[in-house]
């Protein structure tokens, strides 16, 4: 039964079914699976599956998007059953838009791709004040804040958060990590940003690499 | 000062022979896309996140839900309002009236594209950030280049302080080029209000910038059906100025938009209206157009994928969408995905667009210049661009028929056998058809023509060496340094 639950779980994974993926979790939890084990054996092999897929280019972008909203679904149902410190994730990564922007197609990918790769994404969505980044940060503990911006205009912004992370001292506290079309290596250097990435796949292989995990 | 330079900038729109005219719809599939995007209005509504904007609509008698922002519009109260919209009128330059974008419906206008933001340096050939010499130097050639009829500052200008770009990216166009100048990076009206003083100072007066404007906007709804209000209040601030304004929908196919290309068109079409119809309500008249910007996604990245054979579609079959509404339309941002100027793909990909583009007779074509999906300057890339335009224009101005032009005299005369090379026909034409688009880049020393690498070169190089735009008045300048000053104080903390 278990073994059959664990397939199931990673099937409804790769078919990007939400609800069924969260129905799926508490009834497997109810029938005594323990949830780290249904988490670990059944969803994430899933999504990894799911992830290798993608990189292969075997399916579209909207299947990997579909797949990892069922993931969200299903690590929620689970986690709220796991005792907090012992919560499944990579880490943890504050995620959005900055201020005066509102191009948001490229960090929704992101957004995906980080919950794909099984980090506990908080998406504050577009046109996001840098205070309001931090609060979050710190709300949620987070390991990495993200920022994605796509005009020259707004760039400014992500070097206004690397400058109040260390007027408040917390530079240490939260890596950082930006992107979008206009970003690059050079200024990610310039402002002090921990890291750059040019894509989604990108991003999460550099935010591993940051957290080491 | 600038009395002493004679202005060499010349414009040459196409005015294309109405039989040449190529049409996407019949009437009665127009009227359905038409009728698809009334029920969308009504239906699904188009977000307003903006008090006034809402109180605007409701006042005028639209159906407004003020807690979900959301403004439903009837037909009738659409077109009533669409109505007020002008249906000709000019996009001024800051030279001689033989320079203004004349928007009658009848003539097409080709433009530069923007705002990319790297730019691969023409001394070194190495990918940089953009800069504010980029803007200018862009500019001067677009001055010289006949083909070019507006400019859009090509790249952004990276090495400024954010909150001026739009106003550095002005100063370096205005002083490089006498033509109409059309710019997107202007997102807040704090910014808006120094545009507007800019766009006076070179005019001369309020009143003069309303018949001759030398500067336009484009802003964008959010795809699926939202607006964003920083964007409709920057927008107001110039439409209140006299300044025209464009809306352009950049819904993306598969993501921000449906999977279907006439879906697109509909949703699209109903986002540019509900913006349109705004500033109708709020400026009655002001001077408006209709763009449409899309794109198909790349399904494997989700990044927008300028896709060969549907994207010639996407750019030109609007057009006559927006004519249906009678307001100018903007059409055909060009861009291919290359990052390759030298690639095949590149040159096909303009050839067959920019050709589509003057048949469906869109009024203003900002299409030349940029590649990787509307964001890298290669200079000689204008210049390239320049040239196929240049043969399309050809293509586009169509044969002249007349008793002349059918040679019936000339075919007579010669008879079966014999040659032409000594008919006056012959003498009189050879060198006109010759020079239509290829003598510059013949090489009578090689007796073959040039490298298209080369010759891209030289050409590029000889105007960035030789063409000397008329500058700006001396008041007009200073009057710019004020701004700029004014701006960098109020503007940067
Ligand atoms: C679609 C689009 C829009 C849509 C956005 C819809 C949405 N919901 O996001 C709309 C129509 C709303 C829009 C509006 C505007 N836009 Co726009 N837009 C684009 C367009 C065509 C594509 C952007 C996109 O979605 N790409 C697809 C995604 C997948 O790519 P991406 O964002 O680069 O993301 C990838 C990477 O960068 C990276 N990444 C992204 N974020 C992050 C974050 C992190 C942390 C990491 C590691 C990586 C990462 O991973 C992503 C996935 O691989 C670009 C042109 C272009 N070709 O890029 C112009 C473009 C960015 N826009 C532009 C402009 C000017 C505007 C407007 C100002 C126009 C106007 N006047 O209204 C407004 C913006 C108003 C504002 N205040 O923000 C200009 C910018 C010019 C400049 N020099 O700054 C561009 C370049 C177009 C042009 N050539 O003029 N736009």
């Amino acid at each position: 039964m278990k073994e059959f639950i664990l397939t199931e779980a990673k099937k409804v994974i790769r078919e990007g079914d939400k609800e069924k993926a969260a129905e799926l979790a508490r009834k497997a939890i109810e029938g005594g699976i323990p949830p780290a084990e249904l988490l670990e054996e059944g969803f994430v092999p899933g999504i990894t599956e799911v992830g290798r897929l993608f990189e292969n280019e075997e399916i579209f972008l909207p299947e990997l998007v579909m797949a990892a909203d069922a993931m969200k679904a299903a690590a929620e149902v689970c986690n709220e059953s796991i005792p907090k410190d012992e919560a499944v994730t990579k880490g943890v990564v504050v995620l959005g838009t900055v201020k005066g922007d509102i191009h948001d197609i490229g960090k929704s990918i992101v957004e995906s791709f980080l919950s794909a790769s099984g980090f506990e994404v908080h998406d504050l969505g577009r046109d996001v004040s840098t205070a309001a980044f931090i609060e979050k940060a710190q709300e949620v503990n987070a390991n990495v804040i993200a920022t994605s911006a796509l005009l020259t205009t707004t760039m400014g912004y992500q070097q206004e958060l690397e400058e109040t992370l260390k007027e408040k001292g917390l530079k240490e506290k939260f890596k950082t990590i930006i992107g979008g079309a206009p970003v690059n290596q050079k200024w990610a250097d310039q402002i002090g940003a921990d890291a750059y990435a040019e894509d989604a796949a990108g991003a999460a292989q550099k935010i591993s690499d940051l957290l080491g995990v | 000062m600038s009395e002493d330079i004679i202005s060499n900038a010349r414009i040459a729109p196409i005015s294309l022979k109405p039989d040449m005219r190529v049409r996407f719809f019949s009437d009665n599939e127009l009227e359905q896309i038409h009728q698809a995007t009334l029920t969308v209005l009504q239906k699904a509504g188009v977000r307003f996140p903006s008090k006034k904007a809402l109180e605007t609509f409701a006042k005028a008698g639209a159906n407004v839900d003020f807690k979900k922002q959301i403004v439903k519009i009837p037909p009738d109260l659409l077109m009533k309002t669409l109505a007020k919209a002008p249906k000709e009128y000019v996009m001024g330059s800051r030279g001689s009236k033989g320079l203004d974008v004349i928007l009658d419906g009848k003539t097409s206008y080709l433009g530069t594209d923007g705002t990319g933001m790297a730019t691969i340096d023409f001394e070194t050939d190495i990918r940089r950030d953009s800069t504010k010499v980029d803007v200018g130097n862009m500019a001067l050639i677009s001055d010289y280049l006949q083909s070019i009829g507006f400019y859009w500052p090509m790249v952004g200008a990276t090495d400024v302080a954010p909150p001026l770009i739009s106003l550095h990216e002005l100063d370096a166009s205005f002083n490089n080029t006498e033509k109409h100048v059309h710019i997107v990076t202007c997102t807040e009206k704090a910014q808006a209000k120094y545009c507007v003083e800019m766009a006076c100072a070179v005019a001369d007066s309020q009143e003069n910038i309303k018949k001759r404007p030398p500067l336009s906007l484009l802003v964008c709804p959010i795809s699926p059906l939202s607006q964003d209000v920083a964007s409709l209040e920057t927008a107001l601030v110039f439409a209140e100025a006299g300044l025209p304004v464009g809306f352009a929908t950049m819904s993306t196919l598969g993501s921000t938009a449906p999977a279907s290309i006439p879906g697109l068109f509909v949703m699209g079409n109903a986002e540019l209206l509900s913006s349109l119809c705004y500033v109708q309500l709020e400026c009655p008249g002001a001077p408006v157009y209709y763009a449409f910007y899309s794109m198909m996604m790349n399904p494997y990245t989700g990044g927008s994928l300028t896709h060969p054979a549907l994207q010639p579609v996407m750019n030109n079959a609007v057009v006559e969408i927006g004519k249906y509404y009678n307001i100018p339309v903007m059409a055909g941002f060009g861009c291919g995905n290359s990052r390759d100027l030298w690639s095949w793909d590149q040159g096909m990909g303009s050839s067959v667009d920019s050709l589509l583009m003057y048949q469906c007779g869109a009024d203003l074509m900002p299409t030349v210049g940029l590649m990787e999906e509307c964001t890298l300057l290669h200079y000689e890339g204008l210049v390239l661009d320049d040239k196929i335009f240049n043969y399309v224009k050809g293509i586009a101005d169509g044969l002249t028929i007349n008793e002349e032009t059918l040679a019936v005299d000339e075919i007579i005369s010669v008879g079966p056998g014999g040659h032409f090379l000594d008919k006056p026909l012959t003498f009189k034409n050879l060198r006109g058809l010759w020079e239509q688009g290829v003598d510059t880049t013949w090489d009578p020393q090689k007796g073959d023509f040039k490298d298209t690498k080369a010759a891209a070169r030289e050409k590029t190089q000889w105007i960035l060496d030789n063409h000397k735009p008329v500058p700006l008045e001396d008041n007009v300048k200073k009057e710019f340094q004020k701004i700029l000053k004014a701006a960098e104080t109020e503007l940067v903390k």
